[in-house]
C-alpha cells in the first residue's frame, strides 16, 4: 500500500511551439505515515508531479500507481485515486466559494456521496485536527483570517479522509508562528497514518520535517533519500538551485577547520557539541 | 488535460517579420478591408484564392500555419453551429429527410459557404492579434478613433481597456484552469448529470473566479496608479506610431488584392 | 524621505483601524526592513508611502510633500516606486519591453529616453535578452524581476518592496537581493517587507509592526536581542543567532554575532 511513481515523464503541449518537458524520468515511493518533501527550483516540475499523484495529469510515459491502482486505468479507477489522494494547491484560499465554513467543508464529502450525518461528524473532527474551533461553522469562509483560511482549505481536503495528502507550498506567505503551528498540526496527520507529500522551496524546512526528500531539477530527479544523506551530498557538491542552509554552511566551515561537529539543524545541539570540542 | 492554453487564444507571438513591423493602423485598416472582401466571397474559386492568400500571409509573417489554426479553435463551435443552421433551414431541392429535418442541395452549399466564410474571417482577424502586441494595437485604435474624441468618444480609455483585457486573457484562463483542477481534486464532478446539475456544479468554479477577477482588477489598478498612470493626457510612447512607405504599399496591396478577389468572384 | 506623524488608517467599512498612530521617519539612502506578523499592517503602511492610500488621520510626508494633496500625487509616485507580491498583477503589457516602458510613458518622456531607460533597467535585472518575449512566457522569478525593472524605470529615489520575493525559490530570492544591494550602493532608499529574517541582513534599520503600531525600531543587533517578543511579533530567531547567543553565554564568543556565517567562522576559527 503506497504511491509508486516510476520513470514518470510529462510533456505539456506536445508537438506545438509551446512544448515543455516538465518531467523526464521521476521515481518516487510514498508510504502511509511518511512525510516526503519535494524541493527544487521554480519550474523544476514539482507542481506537475503533484498533479500526477491524484490523476489530475496523466503521464506521457511511465506510471503512477496509488495503492495498486494505476492512474491510466479506467475512469472509475481515476476517481478512486482522487478520493485516496488529497491535493492542496498553492494559495488554496483562492478556491473558497461557499457561504459558510460548514458548506465549504462539506463540498468534498458530498462529492464523494458521504451521508449527511457522517459529513457533520467528519467536518468537526477534521476542523479540530487543524485547530479550527467549531464556532466558525456558520461563518463565511471569506471572513476568516489568512491563516484560518489556509487551514480551512487543508481541512476541507482532509474531510474526505484521504490516505495521502499532497501539499503545494502550504506555508507560503505565512509568518513564522503561523508556519510553525500549521506544520505542527500537519505532523499530527502523519501519526494518523496519512502519507504526506510536502512541496516547498525551503530546504531547511524540508530537512527538518521530512523522512525522505526528492530534489528535482528541470524535471529530473537529482537526489532522492533521507535528509541526512542529502546534507552529506550537499556538502560534497552543490546542487543547482539549492542553497545550503546557513547553519549547515557554518558546520561545514567548522569541520574544515578541524572541529568534529555533526551536521545538524539544531542550533543548541551544535553549540553544545562545539563547546565540548573547544574545551578539549 | 490542460483545458485551455495560450495558443488557442490567438495571443501575440513576437517575431521579426515584415508583417510584425507594419504600423498597427495599417494592419487594422487592412484587416477591415479583408473582412469586407471575405463577406462578399461566394464562388469556390474565390475560396481557393483566399486560402492561398492565407497561407502566403502565414509564411510572410513567420507564424506557423498550425498556430494560426489553433487560434481559431475556440470559435469552431460557432462556425459549426452557423453552418448547421444553414444546412437545415435553407429551402430548395431536398436531398435527405428525417422527420421535420430536411437537408437541401442549397442548404449544403450555404452551410459550406457560411462555414468557410466565418472561418476565414476568424483566421484573417487572428493575424492582427498574432502579429501586433496589444499595446501597439491599442495605440493604433486610439489613433484611428481620435477624430471621434471631439464628440466625447473615450478613445484612449477604450484602447487601454482593450490592452489590459488582452493582457489578462491568458492569466484568467490559467486561473480558471487552476480553480477547475483544484475543485476536481476535491471531487467535483463537472461532466455528469442534467443541465441544471451541471450548472450548479460550476458554482465552485465561478465564485472563486469572480473573487479573483475583482481582486486582480483592484491590484492592477493600484499597480498602474503607482506607476503614475492617470489616463491618456500627458502620456508619451516608447515607439510613437509612424506611417512608413511600406505601410502605404501594404495598404495599397491589400486594396488591390481584395479588389481582384471580389471582381473575380463577380465575374466567375 | 518619509515622515509619518500620528498616522492612522482605517479601511472603508472596517471597524478596527489597520494602522493606529504611526510615527516614523525614513532618511534618504536608508535600507529599512519592515517586518511583523500577518495582518500587522505592513502592506497598508507601504501603500501610504506612495499615496495609494491616504491616512485617515495624521500626516504622511514624502520628500516634504503631503500625500493628501491631489496635486502632489504625481510628484510622489515618480519618487517612490512599488513592487508588489504577485508580479502577475502588476505587469500591464504583453511584451517585456513594453511593460517596462509603461511607467516612463506615463511620465511623458521622449521616445529616445524611454528606450534608454528600458534598456538600462532590463540590463540591471538581467532580462535584456528577453526584451521582446511575451510576458506570459516568463517564469515566476523572471516576472518578479520584470516588475522590479518596471518600477526602476521611473528612476525613483525610493523603492518599496512588499513581499517581492515570496513566490521565488532561494536562487531567485538571492538574485533579487543582489539587485537590492546594488541599488542601495547607488544611494537608493529601500523599504523591504518580508517574513524571512534571512533576507533583511543588509538592512540598515529594522521596523517591527504589531497590530497596526510600531512595536519596535532599531538595528539588526538590537532586533536579535529582543528575543522575548519574537513570537508576539510573528518572527522566528534564525538558528545562527540562537547558536551564537548560546556560545556567548558560555564565553566562547566575544559578542553575540549577527547571523553571518563568515563573521562567526572568523571568530570561532581564528
Ligand atoms: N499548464 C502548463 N502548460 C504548459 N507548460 C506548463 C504548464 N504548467 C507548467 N508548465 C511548465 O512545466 C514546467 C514545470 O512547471 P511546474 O509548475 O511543475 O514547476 P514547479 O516546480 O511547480 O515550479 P514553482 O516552484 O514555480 O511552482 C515549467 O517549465 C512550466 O513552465
Ligand atoms: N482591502 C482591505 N479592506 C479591509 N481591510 C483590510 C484590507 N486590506 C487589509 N485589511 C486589514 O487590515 C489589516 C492590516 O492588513 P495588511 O494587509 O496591511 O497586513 P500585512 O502586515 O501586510 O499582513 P501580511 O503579512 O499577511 O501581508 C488586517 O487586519 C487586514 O485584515
Ligand atoms: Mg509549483
Ligand atoms: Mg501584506
Amino acid at each position: 500500500m503506497s504511491i509508486r511513481v516510476a520513470s514518470l515523464r510529462h510533456i505539456y503541449h506536445p508537438g506545438t511551439p509551446l512544448e515543455t518537458k516538465a518531467l523526464s524520468g521521476v521515481d518516487l515511493t510514498v508510504d502511509p505515515g511518511k512525510w516526503v518533501a519535494v524541493v527544487g527550483q521554480t519550474g523544476s516540475g514539482k507542481s506537475t508531479l503533484a498533479q500526477h499523484l491524484n490523476a489530475l495529469l496523466l503521464p506521457t510515459s511511465g506510471s503512477v500507481e496509488v495503492d495498486g491502482i494505476s492512474t491510466t486505468a479506467a475512469a472509475s479507477a481515476l476517481r478512486m485515486v482522487r478520493r485516496k489522494v488529497g491535493l492542496v494547491f498553492q494559495y488554496p484560499e483562492h478556491q473558497l466559494f461557499a457561504e459558510s465554513v460548514l458548506e465549504e467543508m462539506a463540498f468534498g464529502p458530498r462529492n464523494w456521496k458521504f451521508n449527511e450525518e457522517d459529513i457533520r461528524e467528519t467536518t468537526i473532527r477534521t476542523m479540530k485536527l487543524l485547530g479550527l474551533p467549531e464556532e466558525l461553522l456558520p461563518r463565511s469562509p471569506f471572513q476568516l483570517s489568512g491563516g484560518q483560511k489556509r487551514r480551512l482549505c487543508i481541512a476541507s481536503v482532509l474531510a474526505v479522509r484521504p490516505d495521502y495528502l499532497v501539499l503545494d507550498e502550504p506555508t507560503a506567505g505565512m509568518d513564522a508562528p503561523g508556519r510553525r503551528e500549521l506544520l505542527g498540526l500537519l505532523k499530527g496527520l502523519v501519526k494518523e497514518r496519512i502519507g504526506v507529500v510536502h512541496i516547498t522551496h525551503d530546504l531547511e524546512l524540508a530537512l527538518a520535517m521530512a523522512e525522505q526528500i526528492l530534489v528535482l531539477e528541470k524535471g529530473k530527479t537529482v537526489f532522492c533519500g533521507t535528509p541526512g544523506s542529502l546534507m552529506d551530498e550537499l556538502i560534497e557538491r552543490p546542487i543547482r538551485g539549492l542553497c545550503l542552509p546557513p547553519i549547515l554552511e557554518l558546520v561545514s566551515g567548522l569541520r574544515d577547520y578541524g572541529y568534529n561537529v555533526p551536521f545538524t539543524l539544531d542550533a543548541v545541539e551544535l553549540a553544545d557539541r562545539l563547546e565540548k570540542e573547544m574545551r578539549t | 488535460m490542460k483545458f485551455l492554453n495560450h495558443l488557442t487564444l490567438g495571443q501575440y507571438i513576437p517575431a521579426d517579420s515584415p508583417v510584425h513591423r507594419l504600423d498597427p493602423r495599417c494592419k487594422i485598416l487592412s484587416v477591415v478591408l479583408l473582412l469586407a472582401g471575405i463577406f462578399m466571397m461566394k464562388h469556390p474559386v474565390a475560396f481557393i484564392a483566399w486560402g492561398i492568400f492565407l497561407l502566403f500571409l502565414s509564411r510572410f509573417s513567420r507564424i506557423p500555419f498550425r498556430v494560426v489554426i489553433q487560434g481559431a479553435r475556440p470559435v469552431i463551435i460557432l462556425v459549426l453551429f452557423t453552418a448547421g443552421i444553414h444546412l437545415f433551414l435553407t429551402r430548395g431541392i431536398t436531398l435527405w429527410e428525417w422527420g421535420p429535418l430536411s437537408v437541401t442541395k442549397e442548404g449544403v452549399g450555404m452551410a459550406f459557404r457560411m462555414g468557410l466564410r466565418l472561418s476565414f474571417l476568424v483566421l484573417f482577424a487572428g493575424f492582427l492579434t498574432l502579429t501586433t502586441s496589444p499595446m501597439e494595437l491599442s495605440d493604433g485604435l486610439e489613433s484611428l478613433f481620435r477624430p471621434f474624441q471631439r464628440f466625447g468618444f473615450p478613445a484612449h480609455e477604450m484602447a487601454m481597456m482593450m490592452t489590459i483585457a488582452l493582457r489578462f486573457i491568458p492569466t484568467l484562463f490559467d486561473e480558471t484552469d487552476r480553480i477547475l483542477r483544484a475543485q476536481l481534486a476535491r471531487g467535483a464532478d463537472l461532466d455528469h448529470g442534467g443541465i441544471l446539475r451541471r450548472m450548479k456544479a460550476f458554482i465552485p468554479v465561478l465564485v472563486p473566479l469572480f473573487v479573483i477577477v475583482f481582486q486582480r482588477a483592484e491590484d492592477l489598478a493600484q499597480a498602474m496608479e503607482a506607476r503614475c498612470y492617470r489616463g491618456g493626457t500627458g502620456r508619451s510612447r516608447m515607439n510613437p506610431l509612424r506611417w512608413k512607405r511600406t505601410d502605404t504599399f501594404a495598404m495599397a496591396g491589400t486594396l488591390v488584392i481584395v479588389a481582384i478577389f471580389v471582381l473575380m468572384d463577380l465575374g466567375a | 524621505m518619509f515622515a509619518l506623524r500620528g498616522v492612522s488608517f482605517t479601511y472603508p467599512g472596517a471597524v478596527t483601524p489597520a494602522l493606529g498612530g504611526v510615527e516614523l521617519s525614513i532618511r534618504n539612502g536608508e535600507w529599512v526592513a519592515l517586518i511583523g506578523a500577518n495582518g500587522s499592517g505592513k502592506s497598508t503602511l507601504a501603500k501610504l508611502f506612495n499615496a495609494l492610500l491616504i491616512p485617515t488621520r495624521g500626516d504622511c510626508l514624502v520628500c516634504g510633500l503631503k500625500t493628501d494633496n491631489e496635486d502632489n500625487l504625481w510628484e510622489i509616485r515618480r519618487r517612490v516606486s512599488m513592487v508588489f507580491q504577485n508580479p502577475d498583477n502588476q505587469i500591464v503589457a504583453s511584451v517585456v519591453e513594453e511593460d517596462v516602458a509603461f511607467g516612463p510613458e506615463n511620465l511623458g518622456l521622449p521616445s529616445s529616453e524611454i528606450h534608454e531607460r528600458v534598456f538600462d533597467c532590463l540590463c540591471l535585472v538581467g532580462l535584456e535578452e528577453k526584451r521582446r518575449a511575451p510576458t506570459y512566457a516568463l517564469s515566476g522569478g523572471q516576472k518578479q524581476r520584470l516588475a522590479i525593472a518596471g518600477a526602476l524605470a521611473m528612476q525613483p529615489r525610493c523603492l518599496v518592496l512588499d513581499e517581492a520575493t515570496a513566490m521565488l525559490d532561494p536562487q531567485g530570492r538571492e538574485d533579487v537581493l543582489k539587485i537590492l544591494r546594488d541599488l542601495h550602493k547607488r544611494g537608493m532608499t529601500l523599504v523591504q517587507i518580508t517574513h524571512r529574517l534571512d533576507e533583511i541582513l543588509d538592512a540598515t534599520r529594522v521596523v517591527v509592526l504589531g497590530k497596526g503600531k510600531i512595536a519596535w525600531a532599531g538595528d539588526l543587533a538590537g532586533l536579535f536581542a529582543m528575543r522575548d517578543c519574537f513570537n508576539e511579533w510573528g518572527l522566528e530567531m534564525p538558528p545562527l543567532v540562537r547558536f551564537s547567543r548560546k556560545l556567548q553565554e558560555r564565553n566562547l564568543l566575544p559578542k553575540a554575532c549577527l547571523p553571518f556565517v563568515k563573521e562567526l567562522l572568523e571568530n570561532l576559527c581564528p
